[in-house]
């Protein structure tokens, strides 16, 4: 068994080495240089982390990426174009063709079908799941170059708003663009934790809420049937300190921790509990599903994944949360990056210190401790 | 000599009073205090008000329990060492997740009602704004139509499998839905304030 292990580590280790090798090439940026006519594009590969599953690109520019991802026996096939500050995107995914065209507004329209006879389709949670991944595989890449190739950025966000994508949200529908940066659209870089936050770190917490049917009882202000359930600010749909950060998510289904205060934050999901105030992990309030490569942090995004975190979800066919999706969608595209990406030394997820980390690895200045019942300070000083 | 006496037994019963006390905090004291023996436990406990120290935690049931002391006398590589393990068992939940959804499926009808979500953003949006946005956003459809349509971008539209019937229906959905944004236009511009699939 001890061999075995070793084994099995060294295998592991060899497939890290390698996709770290791999990332390394894609990242150095020899096969994104301007083409003369005739020249042909060298193909780009990307190992994702943690057996994510490999992504090609046939092409990679600052105006133009063409490629394919494979996971899971899955091949999904995707275009992204930069033309005069306008994208167009393409993404082919389990028999499903999602078309984005993106204005230089910031409005944008979107539209999805079946591949074989091109009639109208609906998202589901496999489709999300595998954007997902891709969007994650693309991580590394994205915070490398996203900056020198726009048709990278776009593809990634756009991805992101897929993998956010409701059951119950038709695909066919144009977004259009804030006139104001007021209310929930506004951006809360400012309220992100990152990490040089300085020696005696102070934690920024961030407030979110929703609204949906949910009723707690009859003779209640809090999600009662006066207000027709949760409104927006009611207690038991509102998370009064929400840490937004870089933080990979945890072992639970949605991936983020919540607790009754800053030190016993535990990975689950709560329905609507009015003693649950506290909340991090996954990257909580992130425009797009979980962590990526972008950054944008808005009220609306942060209110979204409320809605999807506590007691719903995407896939809910009672579509408790499409109304704070559609008002965070714009966010996804449109935002600039908050930056704020974390380095993390130690992720206990999927570990026995998952939610139990011995309490001297707080704030210990030996490196950022990930998925542990508090928040290290170490991940932001 | 009987006040230096009494002195010497107060002092002596301090004493033994700060050794007790001493022992038994380093034991750590029951559930109501600040040692729990599980993670489950530890979810369980009384909430703690914010500023109170935390529980000490100890590894669950099943492993060997980590003394704080040892756990603070751990190196980084022995961290990153026990940190690299957990990254299995992260692979292996992923994958039992996403094998749990219905990845034989076939492609669902399109969802009832999905023009249900307003965002309150575009509620408040004048009727002239989304109007302008709307012939702006006909005029993207349509450059990319024409892009798709030359030749030298004609691969645009024929990427996913090579094929021209993908490339077709792309077009043909593409200029539909010019067409349908043009129906949204002649009804904002009317009045209208909802676009209709």
């Amino acid at each position: 068994m001890g061999r075995e292990r070793s084994g099995v580590r060294a295998v592991g280790c060899a497939l890290r080495t390698a996709g770290l090798l791999a990332s390394l090439w894609a990242l150095s940026g020899c096969a994104s240089a301007a083409l003369e006519p005739g020249e042909e594009q060298e193909k780009v590969v990307v190992v994702a982390p943690e057996e994510q599953g490999l992504v090609t690109f046939d092409a990679l520019t600052a105006t133009r990426l063409e490629g394919r991802y494979e996971y899971r026996g899955e091949t999904v096939r995707f275009e992204s174009e930069a033309h005069e500050g306008v994208y167009y995107v393409t993404l082919a995914v389990r028999g499903m063709v999602l078309s984005a065209t993106l204005d230089a507004s910031g409005a944008f329209d979107l539209d999805g079908y079946k591949d074989a006879d091109g009639t109208d389709t609906a998202m589901t949670a496999v489709d999300r799941a595998l954007i997902h991944a891709l969007e994650s595989a693309l991580t590394e890449l994205y915070r490398a170059r996203a900056a020198e190739l726009p048709a990278l950025d776009v593809f990634s966000r756009t991805l992101g708003l897929w993998s956010d994508y409701p059951d119950t949200v038709a695909l066919r529908r144009m977004f259009y663009a804030r006139l104001e940066r007021k209310g929930s659209g506004s951006s809360l870089c400012e309220k992100l934790n990152k990490p040089g936050q300085g020696a005696a770190f102070v934690p920024r917490y961030t407030w979110a809420s929703h609204d949906c049917f949910k009723l707690k009882g009859v003779f209640t202000t809090d999600c009662g049937p006066l207000s027709g359930g949760c409104a927006y600010g009611n207690d038991s749909s509102t998370l009064d300190s929400v840490f937004m950060s870089m933080h990979p998510g945890g072992s639970c289904s949605d991936g983020r921790f919540f607790g009754t205060n800053a030190a016993n934050l535990r990975c689950y999901e709560p329905d609507h509990d009015s003693n649950v105030e506290f909340a991090y992990g996954d990257c909580f309030g992130r425009c797009g599903l979980g962590c990526g490569g972008s950054t944008q942090f808005t009220q609306a995004c942060l209110d979204h994944d409320a809605c999807v975190s506590s007691g719903h979800w995407t896939a809910n066919p009672l579509s408790a949360c499409d109304d704070e999706f559609a008002e965070a969608a714009v966010d996804y595209l449109v935002l600039s990056n908050c930056g704020g990406a974390l380095q993390i030394d130690y992720n206990w997820s999927g570990s026995s210190y998952e939610g139990a980390c011995p309490t001297s690895f707080r704030d210990a200045n030996d490196g950022c401790d990930a998925a542990c019942q508090f928040v290290d300070g170490d991940c932001f000083r | 000599m009987v006040l230096r006496a009494t002195a010497k037994l107060l002092i002596a019963v301090l004493a033994a009073a700060l050794l007790v006390a001493g022992f038994l905090c380093h034991r750590g004291s029951s559930r109501g205090g600040f040692a729990v023996s599980s993670p489950r436990e530890a979810a369980a406990a009384p909430p703690i008000a914010a500023g109170q120290a935390p529980p000490r935690s100890m590894v669950a049931a099943g492993r060997a329990a980590l003394p704080t002391a040892l756990a603070s006398a751990l190196t980084r590589e022995e961290k990153a060492r026990l940190a690299v393990e957990g990254e299995a068992a992260r692979i292996a939940r992923r994958e039992a997740r996403l094998d749990q959804l219905p990845w034989g499926a076939s492609r669902p009808p399109p969802a009832v009602d999905g023009d249900h979500a307003v965002s309150k953003s575009e509620a408040r949006l004048p009727a002239a704004e989304k109007v302008r946005q709307t012939e702006s956003m006909i005029e993207r459809l349509r450059e990319r139509i024409a892009r798709a349509e030359q030749p030298p971008f004609q691969r645009t539209a024929l990427v996913f499998d090579g094929s021209s019937r993908a490339g077709e229906r792309l077009l043909a959905r593409m200029r539909r839905r010019v067409a349908e944004l043009e129906q949204t236009l002649a009804r904002e511009g009317a009045g209208g304030t909802s676009e209709s699939q």
